[in-house]
C-alpha cells in the first residue's frame, strides 16, 4: 500500500484525493513507476490558468490546445475566446479543466505500468 | 450541507451550465433586433476590431434558419454551434454515463 503524499507531494485538492485512492492498491515498485509516468505527463493547473490569461492580451484558446481539445482551441482562437466570455468561463473553471485532463492521464498511466 | 451541495454542483456542472445557458439565450434572441448595450469587452475598451464580432448574431441567425445572413455576420457561427454542442455532449457523457463526477 503506497501513500500518495510520499510520492507526489505537489498534488492538491481533488487531484490529490483521486490519485491517493488510485495508489492505495499499489505496491512500492508500482507506485514509483506510476509516479514517474504521471509526473512527466500531467499538466499543472497553474499552467492552464496562465495560458487562459494569455487570452486577454494575445491569442485565446492556448489552454484548450494544451489540454488536447483541438476543436475548442480553434474556436477560441478565431473568435477571441468566444468574445472573452469563454475565456472568463475557463478562468473560473481552470482547476476542473486541468483535473479532467489529469484524470485521463492517470488512467492511462495505470494501464501503462501493468 | 447546502453550501457543500452548491460546491459540488459548481465544480461538476459549471462549464456545461455556462455554455448551454449561452446557447439557450441565443436561441431566444432576435438577431434582427437592434443591439442593447454591447457586452463585448473589446468594445468597452474602445478596440474596434474583434475576431468574434457578430458571433452571437451568427448563432442566433442559424437558429432562425437564415444561413446566408449568419455567414455574413460571422463565418464561424455554424462550426461554433457544432463544437459547443459537441463539448456539452462530451461533458454530459463523462458526468452522467462514465460517472466521472468530482467528489466533494
Amino acid at each position: 500500500m503506497a501513500q500518495m503524499i510520499d510520492y507526489l507531494p505537489e498534488l492538491e485538492g481533488d487531484e490529490a484525493a483521486y490519485i491517493s485512492k488510485l495508489m492505495e492498491s499499489m505496491d512500492e515498485d508500482k507506485a514509483q513507476k506510476f509516479t514517474r509516468v504521471y509526473r512527466a505527463r500531467r499538466k499543472e493547473p497553474q499552467i492552464v490558468l496562465l495560458t487562459t490569461l494569455v487570452g486577454f492580451v494575445a491569442v485565446a484558446g492556448v489552454h484548450r490546445f494544451l489540454l488536447g481539445q483541438i476543436g475548442m482551441g480553434i474556436l477560441y482562437l478565431f473568435t477571441g475566446g468566444l468574445c472573452f466570455i469563454g475565456t472568463i468561463v475557463d478562468l473560473i473553471n481552470y482547476k476542473s479543466l486541468a483535473f479532467e485532463y489529469n484524470r485521463d492521464v492517470a488512467q492511462e498511466a495505470v494501464t501503462l505500468i501493468k | 450541507m447546502l453550501s457543500k451541495k452548491i460546491h459540488y454542483l459548481f465544480k461538476n456542472y459549471f462549464e456545461i451550465a455556462a455554455f448551454s445557458m449561452g446557447l439557450l439565450l441565443l436561441v431566444l434572441m432576435d438577431p434582427e433586433a437592434a443591439n442593447g448595450p454591447s457586452l463585448c469587452l473589446f468594445d468597452q475598451l474602445g478596440i474596434k476590431f474583434c475576431p468574434g464580432d457578430g458571433l452571437g448574431h451568427a448563432i442566433a441567425f442559424i437558429f432562425e434558419g437564415e444561413f446566408y445572413k449568419s455567414f455574413n455576420s460571422n463565418a464561424l457561427g455554424g462550426p461554433a454551434i457544432v463544437i459547443l454542442v459537441g463539448r456539452i455532449g462530451y461533458l454530459l457523457h463523462q458526468k452522467l454515463i462514465a460517472n466521472k463526477t468530482i467528489k466533494i
